[in-house]
């Protein structure tokens, strides 16, 4: 590594907004064709980081250096002009045009006046093949899966002829296999001496694709290690600042009665003959590929889909489906996968948001009883300690951790009999997942019966009593967590290369 | 950087306090304007407020329309056509209660049409009604198309003129029924947004349809619900209408529509649902009723009335976009 050239220094990089210091001397270096992760904690100041590194803010002091001569980027485009490329959470693919137009967009090459398209489709073909991409340079971007469109945004990246492409947490919501993809692609930028800024919450992905790992926590540079250096553990006391005894905090709950029966439900082209049951105090987890039918399922549980044919029973009492309301009423509660688009109405207020499901029993007549409503919120508030001056903030102000927590407490306040969470820690920081984690715990001990839909097998392993795979619609086993069960075993039950695990004999059962 | 700091944390943050008022900042330099530039502001501002109550029913529907994230471009034939309506039933039964009653249900009926076509076949709000707007055109002419639809009996036509120039109290230029119900009625939806469980469940269709739908709301009922009331308060102007000119005329919705939409965007009410209130329109209705006062006053020919307001328009917009460019 030592015959790497350094090209880009940042020293003691300060950057202020009104009542924060959101950089507080930051200083690391990344080499020409490193991987370099950037760890911490939501809120830590890596967002803005990248955005002084890309030109979108501009630092308040401290030295950028690049090839070391001092930059000062006005805009972004300053800086892909000088080799820094990102590729944001957000993607900003164009989904009406073509996969090349989006390549090269802002950017495509002309002949005179007019758009060079022999040329655009040439050389759209040449970069959809170095990213191992088998498409054609004509197909509308909006047809592509995620991963495939995130692999449009690095292709971007490589038509500017970047030296360092910053990718913000990019596996965030693709599958494994995508993700499998995407690190075969940055070994392979790599290779042609492109660096890497990674980040990610995924510290798996981090300690196997390093090279270096930078750790931040409160504006500040707390270490720079080498990979070899490093353990989870030792990553995680750095990003807290304490060390974490165990991140999943899963404690016995007393198993009660049957609450939820799903009977042969059925919905065509989207998932068959689904059976399981659940039990109060149990926490199921859910795990399948992205695709598999996850989610659609758990749709149609809850009445947001309708569905041909079976039945879902909660409580001895059959619903009668395509109907939130009712199965509010029943007493199954949701927190969806996409807290931003399903979840949450981002402008409104926390106490809104809040009570939106409660709402109902909160009001005589229509009309809202404000002091109850508001103490409602107060509660939950500090219960689940969401950070936020009051609960008249607007939801959009709060951190991912905080958000998810919103949704939790929304639901918590019916006191749901099951409660179905989609993707619980997508997105959120170390500290607040062993927040959310704890509470799911708690949840259980108190006698709720709870689903955890994920596509992280650690997750489900860490909190979960038992696990169900699902593959292309299909159940296709439900066996109890011990320390024996394997990570291979449930994957490949995921992936249905084994056509089903052993059930183990736990009264669950899977059609 | 330091003072900065201290004033988002602690102290009074005047540039946010200025982005989130900005019309009643531009509300107040018009008022402002009025009282001290133009002669005879004052005294005819009570005439402002009794003009204002008419176009204030329409674009109070309006605004309720858009914060749930849909418009309603028909607002204007809505009221035309119940004008229409009161005329015709005035005439039939001789009743002015009757034919208020008959308005009000065909505006109801124009609202179920406009929510029918939009959450039920799904056709894009603008769209359907714009399409809508050529029926309920369409319905009011086939009675005006001699220019107007009055009466027939003299001493009806003096009942429903009686309607508009009926003064609450004695003496007072601007206390008239209609101002009075207006002002009611406004105070009711004030409280109805704020206080109950439509009100949030309109502001939650507007802001995030999915959510709601997630938490049990069914927002294609709140927006069916909301055409309809729209189409109440429409058909109440009309009732208005009707009665201030002693009869229904033959292009009296026109234009109407985009005065509403430019009072309720004016007053803050954002085209993308989930904002605003019932003050913003209020401030909306105001600050476009004086516009037009002052153009009257210092005697703007009627040829460039039109002109005139565009510019004025423009230049109210650009302090808008001014002072709210810094929230993003």
């Amino acid at each position: 590594m030592g015959e790497r050239k350094t090209f880009i220094t940042l020293d003691g990089i300060i950057k202020l907004f009104p009542g924060v210091k959101a950089l507080d001397g930051v200083s690391f270096d990344i080499q020409e064709g490193e991987v370099h992760s950037l760890c911490g904690e939501n809120g830590a100041g890596k967002s803005t980081l990248i955005k002084v590194m890309t030109g979108a803010h501009r630092r308040d002091s401290g030295h950028y250096l690049i090839d070391g001569n001092e930059v000062d980027f006005h805009n972004t485009q300053e800086a892909i002009a000088l080799g820094v490329s990102c590729v944001y959470q957000e993607l900003s693919i164009a989904p009406q045009l073509d996969v090349a137009k989006n390549l090269f967009i802002g950017n495509l090459p002309m002949n005179g006046p007019l758009v060079d398209h022999k040329t655009l489709y040439a050389k759209a073909k040449e970069i959809l093949a170095e990213l191992d991409m088998p498409v054609s340079p004509k197909t509308i971007a909006g047809e592509l899966s995620v991963g495939q469109q995130q692999m449009i945004e690095i292709g971007r990246a490589l038509t500017r002829n970047a030296r360092l492409i910053i990718m913000d947490e990019p596996t965030s919501s693709l599958s494994e296999k995508e993700a499998d993809t995407l690190f075969s692609i940055i070994r392979k930028l790599q290779a042609k001496n492109i660096a890497i800024v990674y980040i990610s919450h995924k510290l798996d992905e981090v300690l196997e694709l390093s090279d270096r790992i930078t750790v931040i926590r409160d504006g500040k540079n707390i270490i720079s290690m080498d990979k070899a250096d490093c353990t989870k553990e030792t990553l995680i006391a750095h990003m807290i600042g304490r060390s974490l005894e165990n991140l999943y905090q899963k404690e016995p709950a007393e198993i009660g009665k049957q609450v939820l029966e799903v009977k042969n439900l059925t919905r065509k082209g989207v998932f068959q003959d689904v059976s399981f049951t659940l039990k109060a105090g149990e926490i199921v987890g859910f795990f399948g590929l992205v695709g598999a039918g996850r989610s659609e399922i758990m749709r149609a549980i809850f009445g947001v889909d309708k569905y041909q044919s079976g039945e879902v029973v909660v409580d001895g009492k059959k619903l009668r489906g395509g109907s939130p309301a009712q199965s509010i009423a029943a007493g199954i509660g949701f927190c969806t996968e996409d807290r931003k688009q399903e979840g949450l109405a981002l402008r409104l207020s926390i106490l809104l948001n809040m009570t939106l499901v409660k709402l109902p029993l909160l009001s005589t007549l229509g009309v809202i009883n404000k002091q109850k409503q508001r103490e409602a919120a107060d509660e939950y508030m500090k219960s689940i300690s969401i950070k936020a001056p009051s609960v008249t903030q607007l939801v959009g102000n709060l951190s991912g951790g905080n958000q998810q927590k919103v949704v939790v407490a929304k639901w918590l306040m019916i006191n749901p009999k099951v409660l179905i969470v989609d993707e619980p820690t997508r997105g959120i920081d170390v500290g607040s997942k062993s927040e959310i984690y704890g509470l799911l715990s708690n949840l259980a001990k108190s006698g709720m019966a709870i689903i955890v839909v994920s596509s992280e097998i650690e997750e489900i392993m860490g909190i979960c009593d038992d696990v169900v795979t699902i593959c292309e619609g299909r159940l296709t086993g439900r066996v109890k967590i011990t320390e024996s069960l394997s990570r291979e075993t449930v994957l490949a039950a995921a992936l249905g290369v084994t056509g089903g695990m052993a059930d183990t004999d736990n009264g669950g059962e899977v059609g | 950087m330091e003072k900065k700091q201290v004033t988002a944390l602690g102290g009074v943050n005047y540039r946010k306090l200025l982005v989130d008022n900005n019309s009643a900042v531009i509300l107040l330099i018009l008022l402002v304007v009025g009282v001290f530039g133009i002669d005879k502001f004052i005294k005819t501002f009570p005439s402002v407020v009794v003009q204002a109550s008419l176009y204030g029913l329409l674009a109070v529907g309006l605004g309720l329309v858009m914060i749930t994230g849909n418009i309603d471009l028909s607002v204007g034939y809505q009221a035309g056509l119940a004008a229409v309506v009161t005329v015709m039933v005035l005439n039939a039964t001789g009743s002015l209660a009757i034919a208020v009653v008959a308005a009000l249900a065909a505006g109801a009926l124009c609202g179920v049409l406009n929510g029918f076509v939009v959450t039920q076949i799904g056709v894009s709000p603008l769209i359907a009604t714009i399409a809508t707007n050529y029926i309920f055109k369409g319905l009011t002419y086939a009675k005006t198309s001699t220019g107007s639809y009055s009466p027939t009996d003299n001493s009806l036509k003096d009942t429903l003129k009686a309607l508009y120039d009926f003064k609450v109290v004695d003496g007072s230029k601007f206390m008239t029924l209609t101002v009075l119900i207006v002002a009611v009625i406004f105070i009711l939806l004030l409280f109805v947004l704020r206080k109950t469980r439509y009100g949030n469940s309109v502001y939650i269709t507007g802001d995030n349809v999915e959510a709601g739908e997630y938490a049990g709301i069914h927002t294609k009922r709140v927006a069916m619900i909301t055409y309809i009331l729209c189409g109440i308060l429409c058909a109440l102007a009309g009732v208005f209408m009707a009665s201030r000119s002693g009869g229904a005329q033959y292009t009296q919705g026109d234009g109407m529509d985009v005065l509403a939409v430019s009072i309720c965007v004016i007053g803050g009410i954002k085209m993308t649902g989930g904002k605003g209130t019932m003050v913003h329109v209020l401030m909306g209705l105001f600050i476009m009723r004086i516009i037009t006062n002052i153009l009257n006053l210092v005697r703007v020919e009627a040829t460039y009335m039109d002109l005139t307001s565009g510019i004025l328009l423009i230049a109210v917009l650009i302090i808008d976009r001014f002072t709210s460019r810094k929230k993003a």
